[in-house]
């Protein structure tokens, strides 16, 4: 590892585009501001590392655990429209937030690629 | 469910090729920069599980061992409304919130309560250009493993 010591303003650039400059220091925080083209993704490691931790705890489920949290939430759809159902679409207030969905209506134009049926969901 | 995984081609070369069944029809989503831990992997579809398009498959088409259950932000934490930078927005042709699908990671566990999704990490998807990234969130409210059973 290379260990360089800086002062408070000064900064140090990695490869041709990424420069990186110690903003302030106060006790043992120290504030750092990154200059990268938004090709190179800057993240805190812990943030990074725990999102790929939960990837890959999430990837590749068995398929028993997909069909059990498929029928799972079939089971419970009247609770989970609740949300939704609870606001008529009349009294919806308009601004903010698109529709909520209606039950077993895909809103228009946020929907994936149209949703393609498991051919052996039966 | 395995006898279509093995359907699953492995590669691909932006068409599914020798697939059987209806994954021929399934449209390609692009992730460019790849799911957190997996950058390698930038080809999958997307495969709805009911009927109601409350759960999701996200499959990769490169690696067949690699799939995701993913489900709409909207459907479960109709609340959730992650920010996205306009350079993210700019890259990914997001002009509104038509443009973009909020999916979550689904960590499934051994009943509906030990299910979580990944609020802290999101795939957004443009469904008109079926391209996707999986951003990151750095807002300490959002966890990667919240409880489905709460939302």
């Amino acid at each position: 590892m290379l260990v360089l010591s800086r002062r408070v303003g000064e900064s140090l650039v990695i490869g041709d585009n990424v420069v990186v400059t110690v903003l302030e220091v106060r006790g043992d925080m120290i504030r750092i501001g990154i200059d990268a083209p938004r090709e190179v993704k800057v993240h805190r490691s812990e943030v990074f590392q725990a999102i790929e931790e939960a990837n890959k705890a999430a990837a590749s489920p068995a398929a028993q655990s997909i069909a059990a949290f498929t029928s799972a939430i079939a089971a419970r759809k009247p609770a989970g429209y609740k949300a939704s159902a609870a606001k008529p679409t009349a009294s919806r207030p308009d601004a903010v937030r698109p529709p909520a969905p209606k039950p077993g209506t895909p809103p228009p134009g946020r929907q994936a690629p149209p949703p393609p049926q498991l051919p052996s969901k039966d | 469910m395995t006898d279509k995984d093995q359907a699953l081609p492995t590669e691909g070369e932006g068409v599914i090729v020798g697939s059987t069944e209806s994954f021929d029809d399934l449209p390609i989503v692009e992730i460019p920069d790849g799911i957190v831990g997996f950058p390698e992997l930038t080809k999958y579809v997307l495969v709805g599980l009911d009927d109601e398009g409350m759960v999701f498959d996200l499959r990769s088409i490169e690696d067949e061992r690699i799939r995701f259950v993913v489900v709409p932000s909207m459907r479960f934490f109709p609340d959730y409304q992650p920010e996205i930078d306009d350079d993210f927005a700019a890259q990914y042709s997001i002009k509104d919130s038509s443009d973009a699908l909020v999916l979550l990671v689904v960590t499934l566990g051994a009943s509906m309560a030990d299910c979580t999704a990944n609020l802290m990490a999101p795939i957004v998807l443009n469904p008109h250009k079926r391209i996707a990234a999986q951003i990151v969130l750095d807002n300490p409210d959002f966890s990667v493993r919240v409880p489905l059973s709460a939302a």
